[in-house]
């Protein structure tokens, strides 16, 4: 069941009104049900292993707090491996086999390795990230372990965040299943107010954008340097509203009922560097690399070599985690020399920028800056192959003629509106309040026309074919 | 329920109750302008559509998808055949598009000739829900048509809801070029009665011919073969001689389904034309690009075809 489509308006409306009309001390089992419901709208079979998971995690937690010492440690290893080992299963399996093949062809010997044929999972790399997040923290002893079987599968299932996050932590979720939740209006008009803004990034901006975008990366070859960085730049925006987009509804579908998720971007484009960009992009996941992988590595707390080694491998690690497949791999390991370069630059520039750095001009210019190595990096995100990205590349490096590509003229004019209205709107509420944003006006008259303008965009403007969501495939 | 939840229950209802009487003035009011104003264009994609749904009674029509627009010259048939003749094909159009205006046109009156044009990719192309979307999407401003409106309410019930409760939702996606069509921003194409010329030719130099052999295995959509026969089930049924082309084409990359499209055609006991690999078509300056003829090509085309149909058509 995809969030843009009519089955999940209908699904909403049926469950957000049972939520509210049963007693509270079932509000958690209706939305357990609602979730599963959901789930298995994508492959009803797949709900076993998440069963699966879900029952490992539940029992380690329970067991992580009662034992000591090495059994305690063997307990989060299961656990860990249990989740870790479903993904390598669904999500890596192939991709492995085929390297391994590469290998055994280059060392002389001529065995393939079988695929499986199996599809993956939808939105396993979060849910089994966010079972991962409960064990740890248990391990750790921030978390008291959940007794009730019922309430932690709901901390995996909850299916606003069921496919695509936000990656939650259980020291927000797990209180607020146990809370009542009554109706509240502010809570209800939040919640609303985000869905749409979400819909409308989704529906408007991110897949009309993907009309342009998909038909220049079908072909990189043919194309001239203009289009493709048109290209590139249309996909920036694309997998942001796409992927934000889904935060958004996400977030106001469980604000409806009074939940309160982890906000998951932050204006990333307006980041004024890339360690910025990782504090405003997809901020569920950086904070998880952060605090289960690049902290136990070390941090920053060892020697300035293992220092950038461990950005290097988290971020290799965090693109891996976005697909099988070496283009993510690629983008990681851009965004950890990224961070590497910066870290230098610092070292040996220190203060020397400092007049300029925090005016407009020096604002500007370093936002600019940036957005530009970002959208470079997007490039192997989004490319079909590590050859298609360097053709693109080397496209642009030469400069290749050839015209520039309009598809369709409306398409780009839409495009172009959309992304107008997107970015006055980031812009106001970057740099002013939010309040100063119209779907927050103190008017009441401006908040609902904004509100039908917004509806009415949707309707004359959006791509209502029910296209997936970017980040469902990881 | 306490005193609070009540105020809040009521303060939601009058909000949803503003939101929705202004939604429904602003569609209704923006939704009657953009019908007005589509309705009144008199070139381009959408006007060929209306005027297929409402005014087509020529006895040979002539229905497709870009192919069929821009490849068959209406007034080389009506030299040949001294019958009156439109070309109904329509870009980014398949089957399914075309067995829905011929239900249509039926409803209204019965040509005594049509030709369906067909290609190589025609079981493949925009299969699956991309194709029933595609149709139903163009479709959806010609709902007052009876016809029409069992056609969506078949293929897809709750476009038909989306287009009654929101009457911008037809024009999803067209509006900007329907402004732009009436107000002359943008040059709709000009079609001369019903065929629309293509000039100049943009065929890529990297492209190699292929034949039906070197073309990939065939791949048939269910819902696009059942809509096929049905165009020729209707044909016959309504004693009207149906005529299965395939137009001249350049360079496919897609499955080959000719031999099966033939198959079925003969089945029903109607004739298959098959063009596409006719030698004097492979020359590309008479080829606009790889699968559309130019102006050049789609004259030396229908003056073929004409002629060959002619003692058919008389």
């Amino acid at each position: 069941m995809l969030f843009n489509s009519l089955i999940f308006l209908n699904f909403f409306v049926v469950v957000t009104t049972l939520y509210f009309l049963v007693p509270d001390k079932h509000q958690w089992k209706l939305l357990l049900l609602a979730s599963c419901y959901f789930y298995m709208f994508f492959v009803p079979v797949y709900l076993l292993i998440l069963g699966f998971t879900i029952v490992i995690d539940y029992y380690a937690g329970i067991l992580i707090e009662r034992k000591t010492g090495s059994k305690k440690k063997l307990m989060l290893i299961v656990s860990l491996m249990a989740n870790v080992g479903v993904l390598a299963v669904f999500k890596y399996y192939n991709f492995i086999a085929n390297n391994l093949s590469f290998l055994l062809k280059l060392s002389g010997v001529h065995h393939h390795i079988p695929y499986l044929n199996i599809l993956l999972p939808i939105g396993l790399s979060f849910h089994t990230f966010q079972a991962m997040s409960y064990t740890i923290e248990v391990y750790r002893g921030h978390q008291k372990p959940e007794r009730n079987f019922g309430i932690y599968a709901l901390y995996v299932m909850f299916y606003p965040q069921l496919v695509a996050g936000p990656i939650e932590r259980p020291q927000n979720m797990l209180p607020q299943f146990h809370q009542k939740h009554a109706f509240n209006y502010d809570d209800v008009v939040t919640g609303l107010r985000k869905m749409l803004w979400g819909y409308f990034k989704k529906l408007v901006v991110a897949d009309r954008l993907a009309i342009y975008v998909n038909a220049v990366f079908h072909h990189p070859g043919k194309h001239s340097a203009i289009t493709l960085i048109t290209a590139i730049i249309f996909f920036s925006f694309q997998i942001y509203c796409d992927f934000s987009g889904y935060s958004d509804i996400a977030l106001g579908t469980a604000r409806v009922m009074g939940y309160k998720l982890m906000v998951n971007f932050r204006r990333p484009y307006f980041a004024t560097s890339i360690k910025e960009f990782w504090s405003r992009w997809h901020i569920s996941l950086s904070t998880w690399f952060r605090d289960y992988l690049y902290i136990p590595l070390g941090g920053n707390r060892r020697s300035i070599s293992r220092w950038c080694l461990n950005i290097l491998l988290v971020f290799m690690i965090s693109g891996l985690w976005h697909g099988a497949s070496w283009t993510f791999v690629v983008w990681g390991a851009l965004h950890g020399f990224y961070l590497i370069a910066g870290i230098f630059f610092n070292k040996v520039f220190k203060d020397r920028f400092l007049i300029i750095k925090n005016t407009v001009t020096g604002i500007f210019f370093r936002t600019s800056f940036t957005f530009m190595i970002v959208c470079f990096g997007w490039i192997f995100f989004r490319a079909n192959s590590i050859d298609d990205a360097f053709i693109i590349i080397r496209n642009i490096v030469t400069w290749k003629g050839g015209g520039f590509y309009i598809g369709s003229i409306s398409d780009i004019f839409y495009s172009i509106v959309a992304l107008a209205i997107l970015l006055i709107t980031e812009y106001t509420q970057e740099f002013y309040s939010e309040s100063f944003s119209l779907m927050n006006s103190r008017y009441k008259l401006v908040r609902h026309l904004s509100y039908v303008a917004i509806i009415l965009l949707i309707l004359l403007a959006g791509i209502l074919n029910q296209s997936q969501f970017i980040y469902f495939q990881f | 329920m306490s005193k609070q939840a009540v105020y809040h229950y009521i303060k939601m209802f009058e909000n949803i109750v503003i939101l929705t009487g202004t939604l429904f003035i602003a569609d209704r009011l923006i939704g009657h302008t953009l019908k007005k104003i589509y309705f009144k264009q008199q070139k381009g994609d959408y006007y060929q559509t209306t005027y297929a749904v409402d005014s087509a009674r020529q006895q040979l029509l002539i229905f497709g998808s870009s192919r069929a627009s821009h490849h068959y010259v209406s007034s080389v048939f009506e030299k040949y055949t001294n019958k009156s003749v439109y070309n109904l094909g329509r870009d980014g159009r398949n089957i399914l598009y075309s067995e829905a205006i011929f239900l249509q046109v039926l409803s209204n009156h019965k040509p005594d000739d049509v030709i369906l044009d067909v290609t190589p990719n025609e079981f493949s192309w925009k299969a699956g829900n991309e194709g029933r979307s595609v149709m139903v999407n163009t479709l959806l401003p010609y709902t007052y048509q009876p016809t029409i409106y069992k056609i969506i309410e078949k293929a897809d019930k709750s476009e038909l809801i989306l287009s009654k409760v929101f009457q911008t939702y037809p024009y999803n996606s067209i509006a900007v070029q329907v402004l732009g069509n009436y107000f002359g921003v943008l040059n709709g194409e000009q079609n001369i009665k019903g065929y629309v010329p293509l000039l100049g030719n943009k065929i890529s130099k990297e492209v190699t011919i292929q034949t039906p052999e070197t073309r990939n295995a065939v791949n048939n959509d269910l819902a696009l073969v059942n809509s096929f026969k049905n165009f020729l089930a209707l044909a016959k049924s309504n004693k009207i001689t149906c005529r299965v082309v395939v137009s001249p084409i350049y360079h496919v990359d897609e499955p080959n389904c000719l031999p099966y499209l033939k198959k079925i055609t003969e089945s029903y006991g109607l004739r298959f034309y098959d063009y596409s690999d006719l030698k004097i078509f492979k020359d590309s300056s008479l080829f606009y690009d790889n699968t559309h003829l130019n102006d050049k090509g789609a004259t030396i085309f229908s003056n073929l075809l004409a002629s060959n149909l002619t003692n058919d058509l008389k």
